[in-house]
């Protein structure tokens, strides 16, 4: 009968304990919204703080308080936009997946050096100085941003500048907000045409301190339209155009990806002297169809003569 | 004078973490920063005084008068358990502030051998309910002490240059180690 | 006054390499053919540009007015033509606008009417003519003369002290004004005591330019005690030199105002006198140009905004193994990456240096000696700030606090680096902060 006893009292405890507990449960409740937990699940959960939240749950508190009303997230990109939207029950906002650029493809042998540089060997350091570089826009190439990079897609190889590499980015930006002189950007992940300068400077001060920097000379815009100039700088807006519109540029800063790899492109020999020689063909046609143009005109002139 | 002592007793001479080996996992997995330490050492403090409270009036109404003494451990892990969830949910709902500050820390708590040990040593010494509270309170304080400590020296910690093999965990457990040596030196505090 | 043995705390006693131009008497360089004047040569908003590209201007004219109260006016220092405005590197390393000149050699000018009687005249005209005359302080921080000379009412000024302490080695520009012109000093100190209205007047010459103290006790006479300070760099920072003289502490992110203190440099002294007497606006300023890598090392008076390669040039041009330049001192100056930056009001030096002169800039680790905590006059941390900055742990340390010792109390003396015997770039790490903080400042907007 005694082993009875103990039972009793351990079942007896654990009951009242489990009736406190399930009573508490109900009078000291507080609703939380359960679209919270969906939402962190629907997160990529890299808690990599790019949106601005202290991590994925985060945000999708966030998310929640504000009905949605939140910048997206750059990471999760169109799928994690459609399954928030869902989840909310609002209408998807496009959003973008972007990949990170560096906008400089003045590598040692093309960009004049300042001076040499000793002592702290990091980008912030040598903002303070105005670079290593006559450009003072141009990549500084010591790896700051390769340090924040989280999937570590972003490498300085031998010419001293940084490349990023689009199949490891994960767009959360953070490279962009280290870099002391801007010369990072997001670009949307199907972009396929990229104006690789961030030189501000006027067209003299460039064209002195590096071999491939946009003098903003306009030859591009007129070729197509989706190519904006501002600030002394060119840029793609649009997805991508005809890979010969390229080779319009006179100092070889606009890159096609579907011919290179910007990679290959800042870096490889290989793939300059295949470029050199296609835009050779291209000036050699060019300079064809011009001169076919032109007796074309003639007899229009002439007709014109009565 | 004899509550003096077993105050320092119990938080320099015994200290849970450093001499009694009790807590070791939040004291490894809470202390990369000196804030979150903070906050788990006052969760800390605040539980184990209650818990030891209730356990030890538990034990001395029911198990005793029973003598069922052999079921405090199995007993004690069901009460301090489902006493924690209670907090957690009064706090939640009454003191959403004091909830934001140590809510986070009170799951980790309830199976952390440190407030098991302290409800059991208590009644093991045999102390009476005024005896119990000073040494579960200070208890805790020499937790927090202990905790603090190691947080603050792991901070810095991170920006000393070492060799690869033994930055992270290795020198934490060098540390521990060596904290614990230090701790022993208070032995000789109280004669006896 | 009695100094004492330990001016202040901390500090470090480099070797000064006065010797290459102490005994240099100052030349006057001959006006340069083109002349950079930046609008941005003092502390706080760039000056208006008034002239256009095209005019035509005189040594002396007004081209760029403040641009806010905390700001200089700028003047053409020689009569030529406005051929440029646009951004030029200036002597830090940034860009900012300049007006350029090409001189036409003539020199003509048009100077300021001289104040008749000015020690019968309204204070608030003489600080008028300060500010009309563009003067900011010489000793390098160029912060606006005419601020200086009005304090808030809320904190008088009961003790005016003039700079003369010169404590970056190799510079001897101060040195030399001092000497030169201790008359001009003593007038000058006149002038102030005028316009501010004090008694107490203290003039903080280092003990190595006993020449100097010599000179001023003689000119300066009842109007001016001067003080022999015992040598310690960095005693020419404004609070340092203010502990040394007073025994009154400045607290951190307050001016010298707020203990009732006013610091000047001699030179900027000098200047004030010129400007009151003489009509003459701030278009020249003494430089010395010094180290192993110059030929003819001396102190020239250089008109603003000459480029420093046609002051090197003036100087007999950069020997063989000239290695780097830095403008300014050895230990507050910034290495300059070209010589085609202009003069500015608050270059006191260029110095040019051997390869033999520039030892190892490999750093190593910490190795936890503590020199530079004893080092730093400011008695904060040089060595953990410096680990953690390194380590990119910005967000470690509790930011508010950070900035507060970074940003406001560290002014970049440089004591921790020269003391560290592993040779770590501690003040390039509190700078790298402090740029980290203004873009942090920037982006948020």
């Amino acid at each position: 009968m005694s082993i009875l006893i103990p039972i009793l009292v351990l079942t007896g405890v654990g009951v009242v304990a489990g009736l406190a507990l399930a009573f508490f449960s109900r009078v000291f409740y507080v609703p939380e919204d359960p679209r919270v937990d969906q939402l962190e699940e629907a997160l990529p959960g890299a808690n990599c703080g790019a949106c601005g939240f202290a991590g994925c749950r985060d945000y999708a508190k966030g998310l929640v308080a504000r009905n949605g009303d939140v910048p997206p997230c750059p990471v999760g990109g169109q799928s994690t936009a459609e399954k928030v939207a869902a989840i909310l029950g609002i209408a998807v906002s496009d959003v973008e997946e972007k990949v990170a650029l560096v906008r400089c493809a003045g590598t040692r042998d093309r960009a004049a050096a300042r001076g040499s540089m000793v002592g702290v060997r990091d980008c912030a350091a040598a903002a303070l100085l105005g670079g290593p570089k006559s450009c003072r826009f141009g990549c500084m190439g010591l790896g700051d941003c390769g340090t924040v990079c989280p999937t570590k897609a972003i490498t300085v190889y031998g010419g001293g500048v940084a490349v990023v590499d689009p199949a490891l980015c994960i767009g959360c930006g953070l490279c962009v907000s280290k870099c002391p002189i801007d010369c990072i950007e997001m670009v949307p992940k199907g972009r396929r045409v990229h104006v690789l300068c961030n030189s501000r400077d006027p067209a003299l001060v460039t064209r002195a301190a590096c071999k491939v920097g946009c003098i903003a000379c306009n030859l591009c815009t007129k070729k197509d339209p989706s190519f904006v100039v501002a600030s002394n700088v060119a840029a793609f807006t649009g997805t991508t155009c005809d890979p010969e519109f390229c080779f319009a540029c006179p100092n070889d800063v606009i890159v096609h990806t579907d011919r290179y790899e910007v990679l290959a492109f800042i870096e490889s020999e290989e793939a300059r002297t295949d470029y050199e020689a296609e835009k050779n063909e291209f000036k050699e046609k060019e300079k064809a169809a011009r001169a076919a143009a032109r007796p074309a005109r003639e007899p229009k002139n002439a007709g014109g003569q009565p | 004078m004899e509550l003096l002592l077993l105050a320092i007793n119990a938080m320099l001479i015994g200290n849970l973490i450093l001499s009694k080996f009790l807590g070791i996992c939040p004291f490894l997995g809470v202390s990369r920063r000196l804030s979150t330490a903070l906050g788990m050492s006052m969760a800390v403090l605040f539980v184990m005084v209650l818990a030891s409270t209730v356990t030890w009036t538990l034990f001395y109404t029911l198990l005793r008068p029973l003598h069922l003494e052999y079921l405090r451990t199995i007993l004690f892990i069901l009460v301090i358990a489902s006493l924690v969830q209670l907090v957690e949910m009064v706090m939640q709902k009454l003191s959403p502030a004091l909830y934001e500050a140590l809510g986070i820390y009170l799951p980790l708590i309830t199976t952390n051998c440190a407030i098991l040990g302290v409800a059991i040593d208590s009644i093991d010494k045999g102390y009476d309910f005024l005896h119990m509270i000073v040494y579960a309170f200070f208890g805790a304080v020499g937790f927090a002490l202990a905790l603090l400590l190691f947080a603050g020296i792991r901070e810095r910690l991170e920006t000393a240059d070492m060799p690869k093999s033994f930055q992270g965990a290795a020198s934490s457990l060098i540390v521990a180690g060596i904290l614990s040596l230090a701790f022993m030196g208070f032995s000789g505090l109280v004669p006896g | 006054m009695t100094t004492h043995a330990n001016p202040f705390p901390g500090g470090i006693h480099p070797a000064y390499h006065k010797d290459l131009t102490r005994g240099c008497e100052t030349v006057s360089m001959p006006v340069p053919k083109i002349l950079v004047i930046p609008m941005s040569q003092h502390l706080g908003a760039p000056a208006k540009v008034l002239v256009k590209k095209g005019d035509l201007v005189k040594a002396g004219q007004m081209i760029a007015e403040p641009g806010g109260f905390i700001s200089a006016a700028v003047h053409a220092s020689s009569s030529g033509k406005v051929t440029a405005i646009g951004p030029v590197e200036l002597p830090n390393g940034s860009m900012g606008e300049a007006v350029t000149i090409e001189t036409d050699g003539a020199h003509e000018w048009e100077k300021m009417e001289p104040i008749q009687n000015p020690f019968a005249a309204d204070p608030k005209v003489l600080v008028e003519r300060v500010k009309a005359a563009g003067i900011v302080g010489m000793g390098g921080a160029t912060f606006p003369t005419h601020v200086k000379l009005t304090p808030p009412a809320d904190s008088p000024v009961d003790w005016v002290m003039l700079n003369g302490a010169e404590c970056e080695p190799y510079l001897t520009a101060d040195h030399r004004v001092m000497l030169e012109r201790a008359d001009r000093i003593a007038l000058g100190v006149k002038l102030i005591r005028h316009i501010m209205g004090v008694s107490k007047v203290s003039i903080g010459i280092e003990g190595n330019k006993a020449d100097a103290i010599e000179v001023l006790k003689k000119a300066a006479g009842d109007l001016a005690e001067v003080v022999e300070l015992p040598v310690k760099y960095p005693q020419g920072s404004e609070k340092q030199l203010i502990f040394a003289i007073t025994g009154r502490r400045v607290p951190p992110k307050k001016l010298p105002s707020a203990v009732g203190v006013t610091v000047f440099n001699v030179a900027t002294v000098v200047a004030i006198a010129d400007a009151v007497i003489d009509g003459m606006p701030l278009v020249e300023r003494v430089v010395t140009v010094t180290g192993s890598g110059v030929n003819k090392p001396g102190n020239f008076r250089v008109p603003v905004g000459t480029r420093v390669m046609d002051l090197m040039e003036f100087a007999g041009g950069y020997g063989d193994d000239a290695e780097q330049m830095i403008l300014g001192g050895p230990m507050m100056g910034r290495a300059a990456a070209s010589d085609n930056v202009p003069i500015i009001k608050g270059v006191g030096g260029v110095l040019v240096l051997t390869a033999a002169d520039m030892k190892n800039t490999d750093f190593g680790v910490c190795i936890r000696c503590g020199r530079c905590l004893r080092a730093c006059p400011n008695a904060q941390n040089p060595m953990l700030l410096g680990q953690l900055i390194e380590k990119g742990l910005f967000s470690r340390i509790d930011e508010e606090k950070l900035r507060e010792i970074v940003l406001d109390d560290c002014f970049e003396c440089g004591s921790c680096t020269f003391v560290c015997p592993n040779r770590r770039p501690l003040v390039q790490f509190f700078q790298m902060a402090k740029g980290y903080y203004r873009s942090q400042q920037k982006r948020k907007g």
